[in-house]
């Protein structure tokens, strides 16, 4: 589902997703697709919602946000929004990112995949657990 | 006072941030680094209203780790965007050759300095540990092995150390040099040591294959002197080109240029004292903008 970045960037277009081999995203890839399911944030509300999500295990960094940012926006998976302030956090001007319908497509096919891995670990008796929230095993 | 101290520790922190943000490449620094120290304030400002200046502390180590992985992997990438051969003005690289020719030169310079001295390099006695030891140790070693009481007009053990030193040529003409016009015979503590990592750094048998004893050490730092040309180079070719690309050309994203010239413009203002690359940046953003 995700494709190589070098289809990509040659071609100038998203390539249908059937016609490409399948990937998993990195766990970073994973989690700011997540944040940003809900509509539109800035860089600091991505790493606010992913330390809220994961109570604290999964800590991002501005390196590797923007690191992933930056390779999401070449897979065309995210694109660029507006740029505003954000009220509650002052009035410095913020670059805010979405997701396009092809990251959304990414998203959907990769909480897919993970749903099959533990269906797959249920059958084998290595997982019997819910899957609480915030990401552990109840 | 607590207040005080919170704000001075978050300009510092930010200030330092900026200025770490140069270990990254240039275009991507000029793409994010606005919202990446944008996003370290935050943090910063978080942390200080939880845990206070400890927790600003804290903070540190993993901004540093998280900011070491990321220009790692930025670096990487931009070679591997150089060498797929995405971008057109690949010929218009002079810097390498520059790069190159100076590290041959260096090499060369390097290897006919040390066939000066024939007998200058570790013996290997078939003893690793010894080996080791006497790289690690240097002068502290040989003494020891010559029951060294602290008097310094104490003759080393060198033909021990090192084979051949009393011939002409060898060790003792190298001697000769380093205690010109002092009174003492031997050199001084901190010559044997440069020496040992000296030693540790050539590749100088290749230079001579006479040597008279099998430095093996030395065909353990002749790979790391290629693994050195081989990632070294296409890094710094890769560097001047994006901070060509990123700064120099007419397409992309206007605006993010815009903004990354900026935010490039205000970081020069702080570092350069002269303020030319300032004006210059400034300069290409006011023609950007015509």
């Amino acid at each position: 589902l995700i494709y190589p970045e070098s289809t990509v960037i040659r071609e100038g277009a998203i390539v249908p997703p059937d016609s490409q081999p399948t990937a998993a995203l990195t766990s970073a890839e994973l989690n700011i697709l997540l944040a940003l399911a809900d509509g539109e944030q800035h860089g600091y509300a991505i790493m606010l919602d992913i330390n809220n999500r994961t109570n604290g295990r999964f800590r991002i960094g501005p390196g590797t946000l923007y690191g992933t940012i930056k390779r999401l926006l070449r897979r065309k998976l995210i694109c660029r929004g507006t740029e505003r302030a954000d009220l509650k956090l002052g009035d410095e001007r913020r670059r805010y990112y979405q997701l396009t319908p092809a990251g959304r497509l990414v998203l959907a096919g990769e909480i897919q995949r993970l749903a099959q891995i533990v269906s797959i670990a249920r059958k084998k008796r290595v997982f019997t657990g819910a899957v609480s929230a915030a990401g552990g095993a109840a | 006072m607590n207040s005080r101290l919170s704000s001075v520790a978050l300009r510092l922190s930010d200030r330092l941030y900026r200025l770490l943000l140069l270990v990254l490449p240039s275009s991507f620094r000029l793409e994010f680094g606005p919202s990446m120290a944008q996003a370290f304030r935050d943090c910063c400002r978080a942390e200080l209203a939880k845990n206070g200046i400890i927790g600003l502390i804290s903070l540190w180590p993993r901004t540093i780790f998280d900011l070491g992985r990321c220009a790692l992997r930025q670096h990487l990438d931009s070679a591997q965007f150089q060498f797929h051969g995405f971008h057109p003005i690949r010929s218009t690289i002079r810097h390498p050759g520059l790069a190159v020719s100076t590290l041959l030169l260096s090499l060369c310079a390097s290897a006919w300095i040390y066939t000066r001295f024939q007998s200058f390099q570790v013996a290997y006695y078939g003893n690793w540990q010894e080996t080791f030891a006497v790289l690690d140790r240097g002068t502290f070693f040989v003494q020891t092995e010559r029951g060294y009481t602290g008097e310094s007009d104490m003759s080393p053990n060198l033909s021990r150390w090192y084979p051949g030193s009393d011939k002409p040529g060898g060790f003792g003409e190298l001697n000769a040099w380093a205690s010109e016009g002092s009174d003492t015979v031997y050199p001084p503590t901190w010559y044997y040591k440069l020496g040992f990592a000296f030693e540790w750094a050539h590749p100088a048998w290749i230079a001579r294959p006479s040597t008279a004893y099998p430095a093996k050490m030395y065909m353990i730092s002749v790979p790391l002197w290629l693994l050195m040309l081989i990632f070294s180079l296409p890094l710094l070719r890769t560097y001047f080109l994006r901070r060509r690309v990123a700064i120099d050309a007419p397409s992309g994203d206007e605006d993010v240029r815009l903004r990354a010239c900026e935010f490039n413009r205000s970081w020069m203002k702080r570092v350069s004292p002269t303020g030319q690359n300032a004006a210059r940046i400034t300069g290409l953003q006011a023609s950007s903008a015509a």
